[in-house]
C-alpha cells in the first residue's frame, strides 16, 4: 500500500514538472510550424517548398539573392562571378573562410562532386541542371575556382544555381553514407545531414511526423544566425496551428492557407503579413475539340469572374495575373487595358456569334451549337484544393451566360496526371510554382508546345511562341531579352491556351516579439535572419 | 497443453490471410486508373525520370510477378521496399510510425475498458436511478458524437482555454528511442520527467478516442449484466446465501463480461484504424496519418506495408480475445476438456 | 401429528407485483405450517403461486414484487423482519433450495466442485481446499459417480441428472432445517426423475430436514409427501395429509386434480385438461378465485371469498360448500 502510494506521488510530480517544462519558452529558441513533412533532406533528391525551407537553413549555395529583391544575385560561397564566352563559360570564385559543419573547408571540387552528384544521382529535380550542363561540365580549376561549361547557353543558368538541387555537399559525409549510386536516392541523406552542409544551421534532429529541430552553426562564414535554436513541430491540421499561435506556442508560421486568416484576424499577439509570390493560378484550355479555336479560348477567358473569385476565392489574398510571368519578376510586363481579359460576358458572347457557334434555343437559353458539336468542356479540379473547386463553380455559373456547358470532375493528384497526359479530360485547374526566379521556368514549362502538353496536357502549339521561347532562353542582352518576354506575354494573351487567374499572396503570421523578417518570392523562409525580442 | 496447440493452429492460418491480403492489394493498385510514378516523381519530371521509377518498383511488371517480388524481399531480406513518397525504407517507417498509433491506441483502450465497463456494471445494478441515467448519457454521448469534433473541443478548452494540457505531438523532451513507445522508453531512461510529458501528451488524444469505445462498451455491459442479474445461477447464488459482493463480482460479472469481451478484438481494431484524424488534429506521428498520405500518392510499397502491419495487429489482437474467451468460458474451450 | 413441533409457519402471506400493467395479487393471504422433519407438498398448476411462496420464504422476491403482509416464522422467528445481512446468514445454511431446471441454475463458469463449496466457504468460514474436499464428499453422498473428478468439472460437462445431483449437494451441505424442493425432477427423464426423488427422500430421513417439496405433479405428492397443499390463484384451497387428500378431498379443484391423473404416471402437463384457464392475478375473480371454472359455482361463490375451514381435524377446506357455522378466527 504505501509503496504504491509513494509511486503515485512519483507520477504526479513527473506530470507536474512535465507541465513546467512545457509552459516555458527559452529565449533562446523560435517555433516555426510546418504544415506538413518536408519530403527529403537532399538536395539531390527534394522537389517541394517543405524540403527547401529545410535544405536552405542547412545548406548553402554558390549565390543567392539580395534580402527581399529577386531580380539580381547576391553572393553567398562564391566571392564573385564572371560570365564569358556568349554565356557559355561561368566562373566562381570561392570563399576561402566558409566550412562545412564537420569544419572541413568548401573547396571546388566539393561544389563539382555536388554537381556531378545531381546529374549521377538523376531524381526529379535534376533536369534544372541537366538542361544545362553534363558531367564534364564542371571543372575545379583550383581550390578556390569552379569553372562551369555550359553545354548551351542558358540565360537563366544563375538562376538554376539558387535552387536548393544546386546546393553544395560534404563530399566526405556522402562518401560516409552511400556515396552516390547512379539513378538511385541516397535514404541517408534523405533524412540526415551529419555535417553535409555549410549553411548557417544544422539539422539537429528530425523525428518523422514529429518535429524537426535546427541548431546555430557557430562557425558559420557569414553573418551568424541570431537565434539558436529553431524548433519546428509539424502540425498538418490547420485549427491546432491557429490555437497555438493565439496562445503563444508558435512564433512564425508561413504559406498560411487564405481560408483561415479570419481565425486570426485582431489578435494582439500577431501580426499578419500577405506579401505576392511567384506562385500562379491558371486554367489550361486542352486546345482540342471546341477549345482548339482560339476564339472559343478567348470567349471563355472572358466569361472569368476575375475580381470576383480574387475577392470572395482568395479573401483578396492574391493579385490578377494576366499571363505566365508573375509581376515582380525580371521580364513582367503591366499590359496595357485592351490586351488583358476583365469580365466582359457582352464581349464573350459577341465572340461566339461571330465564330458561328448559336444558341440551341433563344439566345440566353441552353448552350450553344456548331456543326451538331454542344459548346463545352469538362475540366478537372484536384480534391482537397477547395480554392480551384470555388472558382471552378463561379467560372461554370458566368459560363452559363455564354452558352458553354462546363463540366467540373474532382479527381485525386494521383489520378490526374495519368487523365491529363493521356488527354482524358480538357482542361484542368492548375498552376505554377517556379523553381528560380526567371521568366524561362514559367514560359517553358507552361507555352512551349512539347512541354504544355506533357505537363498540362495542354496541345496548344503556336511555332512562333516556341521560337520566341527558344530566342529568350540564350539572349543574353538584358534589355532585347526583356523584350522578347514582353512578346510572349501578349501572344499569351492573343492565342488564350490558359486562363489567366491570380498570382497569390504568401500570407505570414508571426507572434508581435518576432523581428527580422524578410520575404524573398523565389527563396524558402530565411531562419537566420529570425529572432525574438 | 491443448491452448498451446490451439494457438500454433491460428497463428499458422495467419499466413494465409495475410497472403490474401497482400494479393487483394496489389489487385485494387493493379486496377485502379493511377500513374503511380508520375504521382511520386511529380508534375515536373521528365519522361525518363518517370520510366526509371516503374522500372525501379517493378510497376510494369505482371502483377503476379509483383506480388512474387514483393513476397521474395519480404521473406528472404525482411524488406519492405522503400517509400517512393518518404524516401525511407517502409521498414523504418513503419518502425517509426507503428509504435505511436499502437501507443495511443493501447491507451485509449484501456481507457474505455477501465472507464466503459465499471460504468456499465453500476448503470444495470442501478438501474433507472440517477447513476444509470447518467451512464446512459454518457454512453449515448460517446457513440454518437464525432470524434473530430470532440477532438476540437477538447483541445480549445484544455489547451486553448485551460492551458492544462498540450495542444499537439507526442512529448517535448529527448530520450533515447528504444522501443518507440515513448512512456516504456522514458521508464527504461529512467527519466520520470519524460514520462510526466508524455502521459501529459497522451492524455487528450487517448481520451478523445476512447470516447467512443467507452460508449459501446458502456452499453454492451449494461445490458449484458441486466441480462445477466435475471439469471436463475444469480438466483441460485443469492439462494445460497452469498454475500451481495460475492454474488453480483463473482457470479455475475463473470457471465456478463463475456459479451463486452468478444467485441474487444474488434473495437481494437477500430481505435487502431481509427486515429487518422486524432493524428492529425493533435499532430500524432502515427501510422494513420501516414497511411493516408500514402493511400493520396498511390506508394504502394507504404500501403501494403501498413496494411499487412493492421490486419497482423487485427489477427493477434482477434486471437488473443478468443484465447481470453476461451480462459473465461469453459463451454467454449478448445480441444476438449479443460485439462 | 400433534405432539410434532412446527418448523416453519406461514401466516396470511400476501406478496403483490406492482407491474406496469397493475398489481398482480401473486399470495393471497396463504397460511401453512411444516412440522420438523415433514415433508409438506405445495401443489397446483403453473401460475398458482407456488413459486413465489418459495421465494418470499427465501426474502428473494424479485422486483417489482414485494411481501405487503403476513408473518414467515422460523423456529418461532419471523423472517419478514430480518435484515438483509441476516437473512444472508439464514439463505443457503438454515434454509436450502433446489430449483426446477439444474442446467441453467448452476453458473456455467464455475467448477461443481467450487460452487457445491461455497456455503462452506461463506457460511463455515472454512478454507478453500477444506471446503473443495468436503464438497467432493457431499457430491459422493448424492450418489454422484466419481465424485472427485466431477467436482473439477463444468456444468456443462455433466448430464442433467448429476446435475440435478450437484444441486441437491450443494443445498445439503450446510445441513439446512428446511429444504425447498422447487419441482426439481420437471426437466429430467422418468427414470432420472424417480432417482432423484428417492436420493431426496433418503438424504431428507438422514439429515432430518424438513421439505417444502412444490410440484404441480401429483403422481409426485403420492410418493413423497407426509401433507399437502393445494394452491390455486394465490390461495390455498386445502390443505390436509396426503392420504386424506387421495382419499376424501373436499375442494372441487382437488377433485380435478385428482381426476386428471391418468392412471400411468408419465410425464408432461396433464393438469391442462381441468377446463378453463388459470386466472390472470392482475384483476383476479371475485369471491372464491376458482368459480368461473367451478362445476357446483353458485351465485355466493362470485361474491364472497370463502374461508379456511377446518373440516376435519387436520383437514382444512376454503370452499362456500363446505362453510358451515363459522370457526374460530
Amino acid at each position: 500500500m504505501k509503496s504504491k502510494a509513494k509511486w503515485l506521488v512519483l507520477v504526479l510530480l513527473s506530470l507536474v514538472v512535465g507541465l513546467a517544462a512545457t509552459g516555458f519558452g527559452a529565449a533562446d529558441k523560435l517555433v516555426y510550424l510546418f504544415y506538413g513533412e518536408p519530403g527529403e533532406a537532399d538536395p539531390a533528391t527534394a522537389y517541394d517548398m517543405r524540403s527547401a525551407t529545410l535544405i536552405n537553413n542547412v545548406y548553402d549555395r554558390l549565390l543567392t539573392y539580395p534580402g527581399a529583391d529577386a531580380t539580381q544575385f547576391a553572393p553567398m560561397l562564391a566571392e564573385s562571378w564572371e560570365v564569358s564566352n556568349g554565356g557559355l563559360t561561368l566562373t566562381f570564385h570561392l570563399r576561402r573562410d566558409a566550412t562545412f559543419h564537420d569544419g572541413t573547408p568548401v573547396t571546388a571540387e566539393a561544389v563539382r562532386y555536388s554537381f556531378n552528384r545531381v546529374l549521377t544521382m538523376n531524381q526529379p529535380p535534376a533536369w534544372m541542371l541537366s538542361q544545362m550542363m553534363n558531367l564534364e561540365s564542371t571543372v575545379a580549376v583550383d581550390a578556390y575556382t569552379v569553372q562551369i561549361n555550359l553545354t548551351q547557353p542558358y540565360a537563366a543558368a544563375l538562376g538554376v544555381l539558387t535552387h536548393s538541387v544546386a546546393s553544395i555537399v560534404n563530399p566526405a559525409v556522402v562518401e560516409a553514407n552511400g556515396g552516390i549510386v547512379a539513378g538511385q536516392e541516397n535514404t541517408w541523406m534523405n533524412q540526415n545531414e551529419g555535417g553535409a552542409g555549410s549553411g548557417p544551421y544544422t539539422m539537429s534532429e528530425w523525428i518523422p511526423a514529429e518535429r524537426l529541430t535546427f541548431e546555430r552553426y557557430d562557425g558559420y562564414w557569414g553573418k551568424k544566425a541570431l537565434t539558436k535554436t529553431i524548433e519546428c513541430p509539424i502540425v498538418p491540421e490547420v485549427g491546432t496551428r491557429v490555437l497555438m499561435l493565439l496562445a503563444g506556442d508558435a512564433d512564425v508560421h508561413d504559406q498560411f492557407p487564405e481560408t483561415n486568416v479570419a481565425d486570426l484576424e485582431g489578435a494582439a499577439n500577431l501580426s499578419i503579413l500577405t506579401p505576392a509570390t511567384f506562385n500562379i493560378d491558371f486554367i489550361a484550355l486542352g486546345c482540342r475539340g471546341a477549345m482548339a479555336e482560339t476564339a472559343v479560348r478567348q470567349a471563355v477567358s472572358y466569361a472569368f469572374p476575375y475580381d470576383m473569385v480574387l475577392e470572395f476565392v482568395y479573401n483578396g489574398l492574391a493579385i490578377r495575373s494576366t499571363g505566365p510571368i508573375p509581376s515582380g519578376m525580371f521580364g513582367y510586363v503591366d499590359p496595357v487595358a485592351e490586351r488583358r481579359y476583365t469580365y466582359n460576358i457582352i464581349k464573350a458572347n459577341q465572340i461566339l456569334d461571330a465564330a458561328g457557334w448559336a444558341w440551341q434555343g433563344a439566345a440566353g437559353e441552353g448552350y450553344r451549337v456548331k456543326n451538331g458539336v454542344e459548346l463545352g468542356m469538362e475540366v478537372l479540379a484536384p480534391i482537397g484544393e477547395e480554392v480551384k473547386m470555388q472558382e471552378a463553380l463561379l467560372w461554370q455559373d458566368s459560363l452559363r451566360q455564354i452558352g458553354f456547358n462546363l463540366k467540373i470532375r474532382e479527381i485525386v493528384y494521383a489520378m490526374m496526371y495519368r487523365t491529363v497526359r493521356n488527354h482524358e479530360t480538357d482542361g484542368i485547374m492548375s498552376g505554377w510554382l517556379p523553381d528560380y526566379a526567371d521568366p524561362d521556368n514559367y514560359v517553358d514549362a507552361i507555352c512551349a508546345s512539347g512541354n504544355a502538353d506533357a505537363i498540362y496536357g495542354n496541345e496548344y502549339n503556336n511555332p512562333t511562341m516556341d521560337s520566341l521561347i527558344l530566342q529568350a532562353k540564350s539572349e543574353t542582352d538584358v534589355v532585347q531579352r526583356a523584350a522578347l518576354y514582353g512578346l510572349i506575354q501578349d501572344l499569351s494573351f492573343e492565342d488564350a491556351p490558359y486562363v489567366w487567374v491570380s498570382q497569390r499572396s504568401n500570407v505570414v503570421i508571426l507572434s508581435s516579439a518576432v523581428q527580422g523578417f524578410y520575404y524573398n518570392p523565389i527563396l524558402p523562409i530565411d531562419f537566420a535572419s529570425l529572432y525574438k525580442d | 497443453m491443448k491452448l498451446g496447440n490451439y494457438i500454433l493452429r491460428r497463428a499458422a492460418m495467419l499466413v494465409p490471410v495475410l497472403l490474401g491480403v497482400l494479393v487483394l492489394i496489389f489487385v485494387i493498385a493493379y486496377v485502379i486508373p493511377a500513374d503511380p510514378a508520375r504521382a511520386w516523381a511529380g508534375q515536373r519530371a521528365r519522361e525518363e525520370q518517370v520510366q526509371a521509377l516503374e522500372e525501379r518498383y517493378h510497376l510494369n511488371d505482371p502483377i503476379h510477378v509483383q506480388v512474387y517480388t514483393y513476397l521474395k524481399n519480404v521473406i528472404l531480406h525482411f524488406d519492405l521496399g522503400v517509400s517512393p513518397t518518404t524516401g525511407r525504407p517502409v521498414r523504418d517507417d513503419l518502425k517509426a510510425f507503428f509504435p505511436a498509433t499502437f501507443e495511443l491506441a493501447l491507451c485509449a483502450f484501456v481507457l474505455a475498458i477501465a472507464l466503459g465497463i465499471p460504468l456499465g456494471v453500476v448503470s444495470a445494478l442501478r438501474r433507472n436511478r440517477p447513476a444509470d441515467h447518467f451512464s446512459r448519457i454518457v454512453a449515448l454521448t460517446g457513440v454518437s458524437t464525432p470524434l473530430f469534433w470532440l477532438a476540437l473541443i477538447l483541445q480549445f478548452v484544455f489547451y486553448f482555454k485551460l492551458g492544462w494540457l498540450p495542444a499537439m505531438g507526442r512529448s517535448t523532451i529527448d530520450i533515447t528511442r528504444y522501443t518507440g513507445f515513448v512512456l516504456v522508453d522514458s521508464v527504461l531512461n529512467w527519466n520520470w520527467t519524460a514520462f510526466g510529458d508524455a502521459a501529459i501528451h497522451m492524455i487528450l488524444p487517448a481520451a478523445t478516442l476512447a470516447f467512443y469505445s467507452m460508449g459501446y462498451l458502456v452499453r454492451i455491459t449494461r445490458g449484458s449484466m441486466l441480462e445477466v442479474l435475471e439469471a436463475e445461477y444469480v438466483v441460485t447464488a443469492k439462494a445460497k446465501g452469498l454475500p451481495r459482493r460475492v454474488v453480483i463480482y463473482r457470479h455475475a460479472l463473470k457471465n456478463a463480461i463475456i459479451p463486452p469481451l468478444t467485441v474487444l478484438g474488434v473495437e481494437f481494431g477500430w481505435l487502431l484504424g481509427g486515429t487518422v484524424l486524432l493524428e492529425t488534429i493533435f499532430a500524432w506521428p502515427g501510422m494513420g496519418r501516414y497511411a493516408a498520405g500514402s493511400i493520396v500518392m498511390v506508394d504502394l510499397p507504404a500501403v501494403v506495408g501498413y496494411t499487412l502491419i493492421v490486419a497482423l495487429v487485427m489477427l493477434l489482437s482477434n486471437l488473443v480475445v478468443d484465447i481470453l474467451y476461451s480462459v473465461i468460458d469453459p463451454r467454449i474451450r478448445v480441444g476438449g476438456k479443460g485439462r | 401429528m400433534e405432539a410434532k413441533e412446527d418448523l416453519l409457519v406461514v401466516d396470511r402471506l400476501k406478496t403483490q407485483f406492482f407491474t406496469y400493467g397493475g398489481v398482480v395479487e401473486a399470495l393471497d393471504e396463504v397460511s401453512f405450517e411444516i412440522e420438523k422433519g415433514e415433508i409438506f407438498g405445495l401443489v397446483g398448476e403453473s401460475g398458482c403461486g407456488k413459486s413465489v411462496t418459495a421465494t418470499s420464504i427465501l426474502g428473494l422476491v424479485s422486483k417489482p414484487g414485494r411481501v405487503i403482509s403476513g408473518r414467515i416464522l422460523l423456529d418461532g422467528e419471523d423472517l419478514l423482519r430480518k435484515s438483509e445481512r441476516e437473512m444472508n446468514s439464514i439463505r443457503g445454511s438454515r434454509i436450502a433450495m433446489i430449483f426446477q431446471d439444474p442446467t441453467s441454475s448452476l453458473n456455467p463458469l464455475f467448477r461443481i466442485g467450487y460452487q457445491v463449496a461455497e456455503p462452506y466457504i461463506h457460511h463455515q468460514r472454512r478454507a478453500k481446499r477444506k471446503a473443495l474436499s468436503d464438497a467432493t464428499g457431499i457430491l459422493a453422498k448424492t450418489g454422484l459417480p466419481d465424485a472427485d473428478e466431477k467436482a473439477r468439472n463444468y456444468p456443462h460437462e455433466l448430464s442433467g441428472g448429476m446435475r440435478q445431483r450437484a444441486m441437491i449437494a450443494m443445498s445439503l451441505t450446510c445441513e439446512p432445517d428446511l429444504l425447498i424442493a422447487d419441482e426439481p425432477t420437471t426437466n429430467l427423464d422418468v427414470t432420472i426423475g424417480r432417482q432423484i426423488l428417492d436420493l431426496v427422500k433418503d438424504l431428507q430421513r438422514e439429515f432430518g430436514a424438513s421439505v417444502l417439496w412444490i410440484t404441480h405433479d401429483m403422481a409426485v405428492v403420492a410418493q413423497m409427501c407426509d401433507r399437502v397443499g393445494v394452491m390455486y390463484a394465490g390461495s390455498i384451497v386445502e390443505k390436509t395429509d396426503v392420504r386424506t387428500l387421495f382419499r376424501n378431498a373436499k375442494h372441487p379443484y382437488t377433485e380435478r386434480l385428482l381426476r386428471a391423473i391418468p392412471s400411468a404416471a408419465t410425464s408432461s402437463d396433464r393438469l391442462e385438461e381441468i377446463p378453463g384457464s388459470v386466472p390472470r392475478l392482475i384483476h383476479p375473480p371475485t369471491g372464491c378465485r376458482f368459480h368461473p371454472r367451478c362445476d357446483y359455482a353458485a351465485p355466493v361463490c362470485s361474491e364472497t371469498k370463502p374461508l379456511e375451514r377446518e373440516v376435519d381435524p387436520g383437514h382444512w377446506v376454503a370452499c362456500h360448500r363446505f362453510s358451515g357455522p363459522k370457526d374460530g378466527t
